[in-house]
């Protein structure tokens, strides 16, 4: 059997359209008789509030303001929990919740009508530290327990294998968040076909979870939404929440007519999700040859108002917190937790970005206890062809890590780091003399 | 509202423009060259790089207003007689396109360094593109287009 | 959100002053547009006329008049990058323009729009200061001479009248045995705002010592300024290694100083003394081409 692709060098189908700069993305689109939204967002953490919109309606080429109660079926959506409202209905949960868009005319007549919607906040106690977030007499951000999920490992026993090591070493690691800044801030369009049939064009990771929940918040039959996923500039895990997306349709059924929208990299900023930031305490053990021993680790996930995929994103962590490394007696607590930050979801590594923060500086710091080098305590303890990882998975595939860590030495060994500590000063009466006459020159 | 000359792509027009307009508006709503992107709208990004009488500017950043009796390309100017430009070929042959976002500007970037500077070294060609951002992060496969395109344009037969 | 109602297109400098004098204090002059756009768009600037002054070619010019060189405020950044005339011993001046933000934004921003903006972290304004350059203001009225140093006046504030423009800012041509350096620090190789940029200009004789010196920082205050401090241990002293440790550690202690409290000193430390060394190094390899 001969391939086609595999070995070959293919052109990508969309690379003529993307070089000409015929490629369209959402904010590219225009249909005749459009109208344009611009959002509303919160600018209190955690908040009751009453929104009073007509001054911007009655503003001149505004056809119309959304708030949650023109949101005809369920406002309500999210990828695994649907803990998100599509438009607030009387709290904030963050700053840039979406809390009414206004329709207008021109993108410049809902931008300036924006500045007209009176909103009153009612101030309400807001926790930022999810660890503050866990204790049981926290401000509850939806209502019910803060701690999300809580993810286990208990493999072996590792108060035991604590109590056997040549060497420990304990400390907590941190990560901020990261927002993925794709370069094209999201933005769609939203129409009725003839047939009845509500179209909206956006640029999303899953069209499949949107249909479902733009029909649940329409009221609509899925068969009666289609989405059409254009050019899509980056996404990155970014674009797997819901954003405009139920706005525009909803004003596109609400006004009968096409509906736009883009948004600036403020908004982009303000709308989507971000990478979780991880608390990470651990405790690793090895003995007087570097052979890890134990791990107790404590991990805590941040993931702001909303779940997202915090589930996922905080397994994962959980079990990437060993490392790749064999390590025989592992304790995990994995935890997601609801503050009243940005949301948190998916971003490139989904949880198995974060940990190598805190096992590589313990794997630094136990071959420094042990006047290691850090590349030995690495070949010692490092996954292999048929190693168990601490969820008992046998890695019965290519694992190449050694070879890995072979060339980063050769790498390392090869160019050494310029030497910075030349003394220039060292030089100048060399130079001096070779220059002779060079100051009889002088003009002053 | 004021009327104001532009030769873009080649093409002497007048358009009619809000004072509160940026040539990115003028562009891409007043002639529907939709190829120009908006990415940050602070010159961060390079997503909106144009030539401005051949000069690579952001066209976020300056005002409609400024651009008049001035002669603008956009990437939809950049190829040649229907065909495409060395440059956007090198493109497509190196793999540099991913998302495609930041590929008109790269390129725009890229036209205004060889047009500069026809032989580039690679830390020469980073220099160049040094305004605009991948998020893809596949800056490996544009220098190397970019190279591709300066010997491509220097040996023609080739 | 802004609003502009009015805008002029002036030719010439007589033009410029008649659209001045028509909008007052409404007028905002807007030349690269790299800032005046971003804080339009932010609010932080509420104007409702702007006045371009990128098409002006009596504004756009370098030159040498009698052993001093003048730079027009229209002039760009890639201008000033590929102009002859800022090789050798005054390349710190050309190495401060290449520095700013990129490509882009050094075709459209001009030497006066990085001036007159008085940004603290104005990649240009350190080795201008350190050149001892003078601003030359024009209004209805005739020329005005200033020290570029006294034309900053706060952070975003600079001494210009209503109906008032910076036309060109000049300085002596660089002479035998001086030399001009820059070295700026910022988070990333393009497109980033300074974090510390220092430049020296340094005068020696043939026994290596200091006969002048000037040191400039930009983003360590409210605007880039003379560290008259640093200068003053270097001065009339003979350059040897142990002199540039004890100027390092002045600089440092001036930095400490005048951080005090804020977030990172720490770190910026380790930092200043690096951009102060290399800086001072490149001075005195110039001073001695």
């Amino acid at each position: 059997m001969a391939f086609k692709v595999i070995g070959e060098n293919v052109l990508r189908v969309d690379g003529h359209t993307k070089v000409t700069g015929g490629a369209k993305y959402p904010a590219d689109l225009e249909m005749d008789n459009m109208l344009y939204g611009k959002t509303l967002r919160s600018i209190k953490a955690h908040a009751n509030f009453t929104i009073d919109t007509k001054k911007a309606e009655s503003i001149e080429g505004v056809v119309g303001v959304l708030t949650a109660e023109d949101i005809p079926g369920k406002n309500c959506h999210g990828v695994l929990f649907k803990d998100h409202e599509a438009l607030c209905e009387s709290k904030v949960r963050r700053i840039g919740d979406p809390m009414a868009v206004v329709i207008a005319e021109s993108e410049r007549i809902a931008s300036k009508a924006l500045e007209s919607i009176e909103v009153v906040y009612e101030d309400l106690e807001a926790v930022f530290d999810p660890e503050e977030a866990m204790k049981e007499d926290a401000p509850k951000i939806h209502g019910v327990d803060n701690t999300v999920f809580h993810f286990k490992i208990r493999r072996g026993d590792v108060e035991k294998a604590f109590e056997e090591a040549a060497v420990i070493v304990e400390d907590t690691y941190y990560t901020g968040a990261v927002d993925h800044a794709f370069l094209q801030p999201e933005a769609g369009i939203a129409y009725e076909e003839e047939d009845g049939t509500l179209t909206v064009v956006a640029a999303t990771q899953y069209p499949h979870f949107d249909r479902i929940d733009i029909a649940g918040a329409l009221g609509l039959e899925e068969e009666q939404v289609r989405i059409i996923n254009p050019a899509v500039g980056g996404a990155f895990g970014g674009r797997e929440d819901l954003t405009l997306q139920i706005h525009l349709a909803v004003a596109a059924k609400k006004f009968q007519r096409p509906v736009k929208m883009v948004y600036d990299r403020k908004e982009s900023f303000l709308a989507h999700c971000k990478r979780h930031p991880i608390t990470m305490h651990c405790k690793t053990a090895a003995d007087k040859d570097g052979k890890l021993l134990a791990l107790k680790a404590r991990i805590v996930g941040d993931t702001g108002a909303y779940a997202s995929w915090a589930v996922n994103v905080l397994r994962k962590a959980g079990v990437h917190i060993t490392g790749p490394y064999e390590i025989p007696n592992v304790w995990v607590d994995s935890y997601a937790v609801y503050t009243n930050n940005p949301f948190s979801g998916a971003m490139r590594g989904f949880g198995a970005t974060q940990p190598p923060i805190a096992h590589e500086q313990q794997m630094d710091r136990i071959a420094e206890k042990l006047g290691m080098d850090p590349f030995t305590i690495r070949r010692k303890n490092l996954f292999s062809l048929g190693s168990k990882t601490a969820t008992e998975q046998v890695l019965k595939e290519s694992v190449p890590l050694g070879r890995c860590l072979d060339a980063l030495e050769a790498a390392m060994n090869e160019k050494p780091l310029p030497d910075k500590d030349i003394n220039y000063l060292e030089d100048l009466k060399a130079q001096q003399l070779k220059k002779e006459g060079f100051w009889n020159e002088k003009i002053r | 509202m004021k009327t104001i000359n532009m030769k873009i792509n080649g093409t002497e027009r007048q358009i009619e423009i809000d004072e509160n307009e940026r040539l990115l508006d003028v562009i891409r709503e007043g002639f529907h060259l939709t190829g120009t992107k908006e990415g940050c709208g602070e010159g961060e990004c390079g997503v909106c790089s144009v030539l401005l009488d051949g000069k690579l500017v952001n066209a976020c950043m300056i005002m409609a207003f400024q651009a008049a009796d001035r002669e603008v390309i956009t990437i939809e100017g950049v190829g040649k007689d229907g065909g495409l430009d060395p440059i956007q070929q090198a493109f497509i042959d190196t793999g540099a396109v991913q998302c495609g976002f930041c590929t008109p500007g790269m390129i725009l970037s890229a036209k205004a360094l060889l047009l500069k500077n026809p032989t580039p070294s690679k830390q020469e060609i980073r220099r160049g593109i040094s305004g605009n951002l991948c998020r893809c992060t596949g800056y490996e496969k544009i220098v190397e287009a970019v190279a591709l395109a300066s010997d491509r344009m220097r040996n023609p037969e080739q | 959100m802004y609003n502009i109602e009015k805008t002029y297109n002036p030719k010439s400098i007589n033009s410029l002053l008649e659209a001045m004098e028509e909008s007052g204090t409404e007028g905002k002059i807007i030349a690269g547009g790299t800032d005046v756009v971003v804080k339009l768009i932010d609010g932080a600037i509420n104007t409702k006329v702007l006045i371009d002054v990128s098409a002006i070619k009596e504004m756009q010019f370098i030159r040498e008049v009698e052993g001093k060189i003048q730079i027009g405020a229209g002039t760009t950044f890639s201008e000033i990058e590929d102009h002859n005339l800022f090789e050798g011993r005054i390349k710190g001046l050309k190495e401060g323009a290449m520095e700013v933000g990129s490509p882009q934004i050094r075709n459209a921003g001009t030497i006066g729009g990085n001036i007159c903006n008085a940004s603290p972290a104005a990649d240009i304004v350190p080795p201008l200061l350190a050149l001892n350059a003078k601003v030359v203001l024009q209004s209805k009225e005739g020329l005005r001479k200033m020290n570029l140093e006294d034309f900053f006046m706060g952070k975003g504030k600079v001494d210009l009248a209503v109906g008032e423009f910076l036309y060109y800012v000049e300085f002596e041509q660089i002479n035998h045995a001086q030399g001009l350096g820059f070295e700026k620090l910022g988070p990333r190789k393009a497109l980033a705002i300074s974090k510390i940029c220092t430049a020296v200009f340094i005068e020696l004789d043939q026994d290596l010592i200091v006969q002048d010196i000037r040191i400039a920082n930009g983003s360590l205050g409210p605007n880039s300024l003379r560290e008259r401090e640093v200068e003053k241990i270097l001065k009339g002293e003979k350059l040897t290694a142990e002199l540039k440790e004890k100027a390092q550690r002045a600089f440092k202690d001036v930095i400490n100083h005048r951080l005090k409290g804020r977030s990172g000193v720490a770190f910026k430390e380790e930092a200043i003394r690096g951009v102060f060394n290399s800086a001072l190094e490149k001075s005195i390899k110039r001073a001695l081409i």
